[in-house]
């Protein structure tokens, strides 16, 4: 059975490619957004000294002002064309993801080395973000170029059920806290927003919060989504409704909250593992209709 | 592709999902603990648990594949964001700005992450947490002055006090928890 759920099934959607170009725009347009800040915070006359920020936090590998001062002391190049040529590097590095498929592997792979000493390895300025690209890179990195590899199943499972996890994590832990379940919580999230929004809620929530039922409802409503997420993804009758519940509340934490980054990632997460592949396809699969016959010949869905 | 391939294969994912699975089991626990103050697994199991995913490999991988954090966003509870603000005088001219000279909301994002230090001094208030929070602050504000010129410089801390259910009007307030010149933490 666990082999069947693995390797049987051919795969639903040209995922792979859909993963580069979404992981690859998304980190470029992160970048590209955080450079006039970068070298306050990631030089080494930032708003942190680095000896403070590596005393802070301890590194697990190589992080990036260790790799910094290494390359400054062997090139003698001044601290501000390192931090630039980093920023300038990644940005290319993002793009080649996207679109160089032949060179995906290579690129993936000095990119996650790039991703990870920068925000990962020494994590003082990250946040969930920075991780989930990490994630995305990984599986850029071992997932095949082509959808019609042997492969590509496997690791369109792994990443499936990867995402599972993350909603099953993230509604449980909402569910164990009571702001979560009495509204308080999302009352909180929306009247301090993570970056100005785009549809910001502050004049409004004096008004609202004197409905503080409304705010329970809402509480309620993710965790019940991202609880059930992890079940509901997989049954051909609550598909549609996991997956863009899903995508509508991403949507709608970049709007309300700013956390444009985070949710552009988490949307083109879930449209590769499931859109792509959803659970419905499979009965058409074995009813031997004409469209079943179409869509097993062409193997994947075209993307758009 | 062959059958030890996808047994090696299946090996290689039952790890990857049982880190995954890890970090948030602690993550979860930790939050529990937090906030009720009970434990959400036995002490041996969670130390067991912990030294597991603090072993070398556990941990680099945890790192590189980007598995090595909870998921837990906004969970249990959402957090106070903390902002730093610094007083600067210069030729008998006074002036304040919030962010270190951060220009993109991205930037004053990540610089907030790393505020959330002060988060442990209200969790665990001990002299190890308040050095470390000194040493920042004063680092903040030393740094802002060699870059501005100014003649001196204060940083404070303060803790975003969003509105309640209790006092929907009130409005963000701002409470102040620390600054370079002392501590204001209970």
């Amino acid at each position: 059975m666990l082999t069947h759920f693995f390797f049987k099934k051919p795969v639903g959607g040209n995922y792979l490619q859909l993963l580069r170009i979404g992981t690859g725009s998304v980190l470029l347009f992160a970048v590209l957004e955080l450079w006039p800040d970068f070298d306050a915070l990631y030089g080494p006359d930032g708003v942190l000294p680095h000896s403070l920020v590596m005393e802070i936090q301890s590194a697990v590998g190589l992080s990036y002002p260790t790799i910094l001062q290494e390359i400054h002391s062997v090139t003698a190049w001044p601290y501000a064309v390192l931090t630039h040529g980093t920023v300038t590097l990644y940005a290319i590095l993002c793009i080649l993801l996207a679109f160089a498929r032949r060179l995906h592997r290579i690129v993936a792979a000095a990119l996650l080395l790039l991703h990870s000493s920068l925000f990962t390895v020494q994590p003082l300025y990250s946040y969930g973000f920075d991780f989930l690209g990490s994630v995305a890179l990984f599986y850029c990195l071992l997932a095949p170029r082509r959808p019609s590899s042997s492969w590509a199943r496997p690791w369109l499972r792994v990443l499936q059920l990867h995402l599972c996890l993350i909603y099953f994590f993230s509604g449980a832990g909402k569910a164990l806290g009571h702001t979560w379940r009495n509204g308080a919580a999302l009352y909180k999230a929306l009247g301090v927003p993570a970056m100005p929004p785009l549809l910001p809620l502050d004049t409004a929530l004096p008004t609202l919060g004197e409905y503080p039922f409304a705010f329970a409802i809402g509480g309620w409503a993710v965790i019940i989504l991202e609880l059930g997420y992890a079940a509901g993804i997989w049954w051909r009758r609550t598909y549609s409704l996991f997956l863009y519940g899903a995508i509508s509340l991403h949507a709608a934490i970049a709007l309300l909250l700013g956390l444009y980054h985070f949710s552009l990632l988490m949307i083109v997460f879930n449209y590769c593992a499931f859109w792509t592949d959803p659970p419905a396809q499979y009965g058409n699969r074995q009813d031997g209709t004409p469209e079943a016959a179409k869509s097993t010949s062409t193997g994947y869905r075209p993307v758009m | 592709m062959t059958t030890n391939s996808r047994m090696l294969f299946l090996i290689g994912v039952a790890f990857h999902l049982l880190v995954i699975a890890g970090h948030n089991i602690l993550a979860t626990a930790d939050g529990v603990r937090t906030i009720y103050g009970w434990r959400l697994l036995p002490v041996p199991t969670e130390h067991r648990l912990r030294a597991l995913l603090s072993h070398p490999v556990a941990a680099h991988y945890g790192i590189f594949s980007g598995i090595g954090m909870g998921y837990g966003f906004y969970a249990p509870q959402v957090g106070s964001p903390y902002v730093a603000m610094l007083e600067r005088k210069s030729g008998g001219h006074c002036d304040t700005l919030f962010h270190p000279g951060l220009r993109t909301s991205t930037g004053i994002l990540r610089f907030s992450s790393a505020l959330d230090l002060f988060q442990w001094l209200t969790v665990a208030p001990d002299t190890a947490a308040h050095g470390m929070a000194k040493q920042l602050v004063d680092e903040l504000a030393k740094q802002y002055r060699r870059r501005s010129g100014a003649d001196s410089v204060r940083c404070h801390i303060y803790r975003i006090q969003p509105p309640s259910f209790q006092r929907p009007s009130d409005g963000i307030g701002l409470r102040e928890v620390f600054s370079s010149s002392g501590y204001s933490i209970p």
